[in-house]
């Protein structure tokens, strides 16, 4: 069964990438909903003309309204326009306390009808946000019935969902399957409905906080799921926690009949979604780059570093690191030792152009001075040209890691993350390779 | 009660590398300081002919200083950690010795800087990394 590459929309400036290394590489895109709200032309002509009709999914996002304020709002203390618009699409409560208070379950209790509002302009919203632009797009008037469909409607419908924890499941879970409930009524025609769990990893230490939120969902009706674990980095993560993730996420499939989509996943995800792990989901998103893992409270800043992908590590190291990892491997001697032991992807093979030396490219950077306390500190910056090569390199990667999960039986996935692990262990130390270890043992 | 009690005391990384480069000074090194490499930032490079010596200054955290100083490997022929603690720990001297980095010391009351651990001369340059570094050192005009 083939494994569904989604990717998850962050800016314009990546959107060339969407169809790379070919167009429709990706099954489709998820796109938050406050850049729904902030361009939906431009997104209209990406899907449209950028990408050939890609298939989209919009997150409502409708957790940004249960987090302290300063979350959503900009340095002057306003809510940001984007969210401001969507609290005006969703309407009350969150239309009258977004910006002035966080939402809590407690809101929703005066006027139950208020779930029900909520989960019908919800869906409104991601009927026509998107599609409208799309139908006022140049390029939409070539398309023609199906084809037009495809293009303009969401692939799936999200009912709206609140960010839930071991301490506030007891509040946010019942009116997250209520609003899935409600959502599914609201289906129009061929419509899919899909409902989002947004939960911290605390709530994967807990099998009964697990079971509990398989069996609440079994009755909603809902098509499928978004899956979405606060800051869950798979290299990082323990035998427990990813062994809890595959338990909900086999358990929403309910026996491979419902869609899961793992958000913000990597590799262990992917050998999930493939032989290895039996399709406990039928999808894996990231971002270009930066997306295989992401907290639920946007965090930002900081120097971005040139990162490249090790394919037998299946992680992207910052360059400095790979380079050193790579040389003490004995890997920077040749291109040709180069391309047998590392990769021999297009991008490498374009990059080295037959001269080891050339992997140099992957970690040019450029220095610039920054202001620090009275004076200045120079920081290097990766150059334009190096960010774009290891994100090619890790594109093609990832299409390929998609693959294989797909092809390559769960004995030879295993066998390969066994072999990896014994390879790297010569020169670098358990904690940066342990990762190959876990994943093997759990799908064993 | 120590005799240097009342002497003005290393306070922070500026002044022991501003510390450093006197030093370096002093024994004909051309001397850079806060010199790109890779994404990271040197405290101090002092070339003397043709070869490099880099230097990380660390008051405190001595294990992050050796972890910058892994990075270096790529471009230098000898690399130190710079510290101004009152004391030497063996244990840093152990860790020093088994990577082949060197160590300045200087003293935090007299700023009296001296070479307590040569280092080896490093064997693991990547020469193409190398030759990035010499032409970023070019572009560098805070030559001390």
């Amino acid at each position: 069964m083939s494994i569904d590459h989604w990717m998850m929309f962050s800016t314009f400036a990546e959107q060339d990438y969407f169809r790379f290394p070919k167009v429709n590489t990706y099954t489709g895109c998820i796109i938050n909903a406050n850049m729904a709200s902030h361009a939906p032309a431009g997104l209209a002509a990406f899907l449209v003309e950028k990408t050939s009709g890609i298939r989209y999914i919009i997150d409502p996002l409708t957790h940004a309204f249960q987090h302290e304020t300063s979350c959503i709002t900009n340095s002057k203390n306003e809510v940001k326009k984007s969210i401001r618009e969507l609290a005006n699409n969703y309407g009350d409560p969150i239309m009258t306390k977004v910006g002035k208070k966080p939402l809590h379950p407690s809101d929703f209790a005066d006027n139950p009808a208020d779930l029900n509002t909520l989960a019908a302009n919800c869906l409104q919203y991601q009927r026509t946000q998107l599609s409208e632009a799309i139908l006022n797009n140049d390029s939409a008037k070539y398309l023609e019935g199906l084809e037009l469909d495809t293009v303009k409607n969401p692939y799936s419908l999200v009912a709206p969902y609140f960010y839930m924890t071991r301490t506030t499941i007891d509040e946010w879970l019942p009116h997250n399957v209520e609003m899935a409930k409600i959502a599914v009524s609201k289906k129009e025609n061929s419509e899919k409905v899909f409902a989002e769990v947004v939960i911290h990893q605390n709530i994967l230490l807990s099998e009964d906080n697990v079971n509990r939120i398989i069996m609440s969902y079994e009755d909603t009706g809902v098509d499928g799921f978004l899956i979405w674990v606060d800051e869950l980095d798979e290299h990082d993560s323990d035998i427990e926690i990813l062994s809890r993730l595959l338990t909900l996420v086999r358990g929403l499939r309910n026996n491979g009949l419902k869609e899961v989509i793992n958000l913000h996943g990597g590799y262990f995800s992917i050998l999930a979604a493939g032989n290895a792990g039996r399709s406990a989901l039928t999808g894996v998103s990231h971002g270009p780059e930066f997306g295989e893992h992401r907290a639920v409270v946007p965090v930002g800043g900081g120097i971005p570093i040139s990162r490249y992908y090790i394919p037998e590590l299946h992680n992207r190291i910052r360059y400095r690191e790979a380079r050193r990892i790579l040389d003490d491997m004995g890997c920077l001697t040749s291109s040709e030792g180069f391309h047998t032991n590392v990769c021999n992807c297009e991008t490498c093979q374009t990059v080295i152009e037959g001269k080891i030396d050339n992997f140099i490219k992957f970690g040019d950077f450029t220095a610039k001075n920054i202001p620090r306390g009275d004076g200045f500190v120079r920081r290097q910056f990766p150059t334009t040209d190096a960010k774009e090569i290891c994100l090619k390199h890790y594109l093609e990667r990832k299409v390929l890691e998609y693959k294989t999960a797909e092809t390559k039986t769960k004995d030879e996935l295993i066998a390969a993350l066994s072999d990896s692990y014994a390879k790297y262990s010569q020169v670098m130390s358990l904690e940066e390779i342990s990762h190959l270890k876990v994943w093997a043992k759990i799908f064993e | 009660m120590r005799m240097h009690s009342k002497a003005k005391k290393i306070a922070n990384e500026t002044i022991l590398v501003s510390t450093l480069v006197n030093y370096l000074n002093l024994l004909d090194y051309e001397v850079f300081i806060e010199v790109p490499n890779m994404g990271q930032s040197t405290d101090i490079v002092a070339r003397k002919n043709r070869w490099l010596t880099f230097i990380e200054a660390k008051r405190h955290d001595w294990k992050k200083g050796i972890e910058q100083c892994k990075a270096h490997e790529a471009v230098a022929d000898f690399i130190y950690l710079a510290v101004s603690s009152v004391n030497i720990s063996d244990e840093l001297l152990h860790t020093l010795r088994l990577k082949g980095y060197g160590l300045l010391h200087c003293d935090p009351y007299t700023w009296k800087c001296r070479t307590a651990l040569k280092a080896t001369l490093n064997r693991k340059v990547w020469m193409p990394q190398r030759n990035v570094l010499r032409k970023s050192l070019r572009s560098i005009n805070n030559e001390h």
